[in-house]
């Protein structure tokens, strides 16, 4: 009985110590937000700086709010805007990638009722390391107005030149 | 005496002296953005807006008027273009009244005049949206030298556009071509330049 018991503990002490080896990468995500929509918009972008500890891959994401979600890179070529769904999206180890207006965004497709300025909406975000392992995040996203113009760095002055 | 008219024509030479520095200074920098004055672009836009009103150039004589292309479900660089015009307008202050704001969707299919409605003046209640039958949507993006793409894809909807717009000068003519990553700033700039006249 106590063997058992023991034995419990011991495979209970491995998973736990497994989990911790995967959650050293630590991942950080700031300033999650979403773009709020109107009545009859079932699509918008969710925005946020994500750093970790390890090489990672952003692999997928889901929310309560949106029947599918996906991680989409905008490119504009020869004056043309394209939004392309990208397969994962590398976060470098200790290094930060911003997802902002004119580069990449996570995608909410199939957005049910219309999200209001000021609403907290759950976000989880899926990781791949190296060695195949998932890691999940969820973050509270913040619903910022339609026409918030954050990330708008071209309105700002500040573009890279 | 023949001092007379040489004097007069000294006093030419003055006047044209001074002038033309001034005329090439205000050529050399006349807008921020592309100046389209002599090409042939644009031409009637004759489409209803999201109240189904037709709307022509004409309705907007006398004043600047801005034009974007776009669709709703676009999560970037549409809202950031109408967030941007807004800001144009608050630049403006007092000469905002003198300038219409027309964004026109590359997808009434799924751009219907409703959505419009409540998307378009989300950003600024003066801006109209304007929603043509897929013919004249054709008919004014090719006026305007706009391309877009409307794709399925593993069921979305990919929409590819043109992100460039223009403005046009008060008498309805396409004067400057306007590029995505152009500031407030500078588009502003450009209507106060059309709005004095130049």
């Amino acid at each position: 009985m106590t063997k058992v018991h023991r034995m419990v503990q011991l495979a209970l002490c491995s998973v736990l110590a497994a989990s911790a080896a995967v959650a050293m990468a630590e991942v950080t995500v700031t300033d999650p937000w979403i773009r709020g929509t109107v009545t009859g918009q079932s699509e918008t972008g969710a925005f946020m700086t994500i750093k970790s500890t390890e090489a990672l891959k952003l692999v997928g994401a889901s929310t309560p709010v949106a029947q599918k979600v996906e991680i989409h890179k905008m490119e504009m070529d020869q004056g043309v805007m394209r939004m392309r769904p990208m397969n994962g999206l590398e976060i470098p180890a200790n290094g930060a990638v911003e997802l902002k207006p004119g580069s990449f965004h996570v995608m909410l497709l199939g957005v049910s009722k219309p999200l209001a300025a000021g609403e907290k909406v759950p976000l989880t975000l899926q990781f791949q390391n190296k060695e195949g392992k998932t890691i999940s995040t969820t973050v509270q996203a913040a619903v910022r107005p339609l026409n918030e113009a954050h990330g708008d760095a071209k309105m700002h002055g500040d573009m890279k030149h | 005496m023949r001092t007379v008219p040489l004097s007069r024509c000294s006093r030419w030479l003055l006047v044209l002296a001074f002038a033309c520095p001034l005329g090439w200074a205000g050529d050399a920098k006349a807008f921020n953005g592309k100046d389209v004055s002599a090409r042939k672009i644009g031409g009637e836009l004759n489409v209803p807006d999201s109240s189904g009103v037709r709307r022509k150039l004409a309705d907007f004589r006398g004043k600047v008027v801005l034009i974007f292309f776009g669709y709703t479900h676009c999560p970037d660089v549409c809202p950031t273009t109408l967030s941007r015009m807004n800001a144009v307008l608050e630049l403006l202050g007092a000469d905002a009244a003198r300038m219409q704001v027309l964004w026109m969707t590359v997808d009434p299919e799924r751009d219907t005049p409703a959505l419009l409605s409540n998307y378009v003046p989300a950003f600024n209640p003066s801006f109209i949206a304007l929603r043509g039958s897929p013919e004249q949507t054709l008919r004014v993006t090719h006026a305007f030298e706009i391309q877009y793409q409307v794709l399925h894809y593993n069921g979305q909807v990919l929409v590819d556009h043109s992100a460039h717009g223009y403005l046009l000068d008060r008498a309805g003519k396409v004067r400057v071509r306007l590029g995505y990553d152009m500031t407030a700033e500078q588009i502003a700039e450009d209507v106060h330049r059309l709005l004095r006249g130049s």
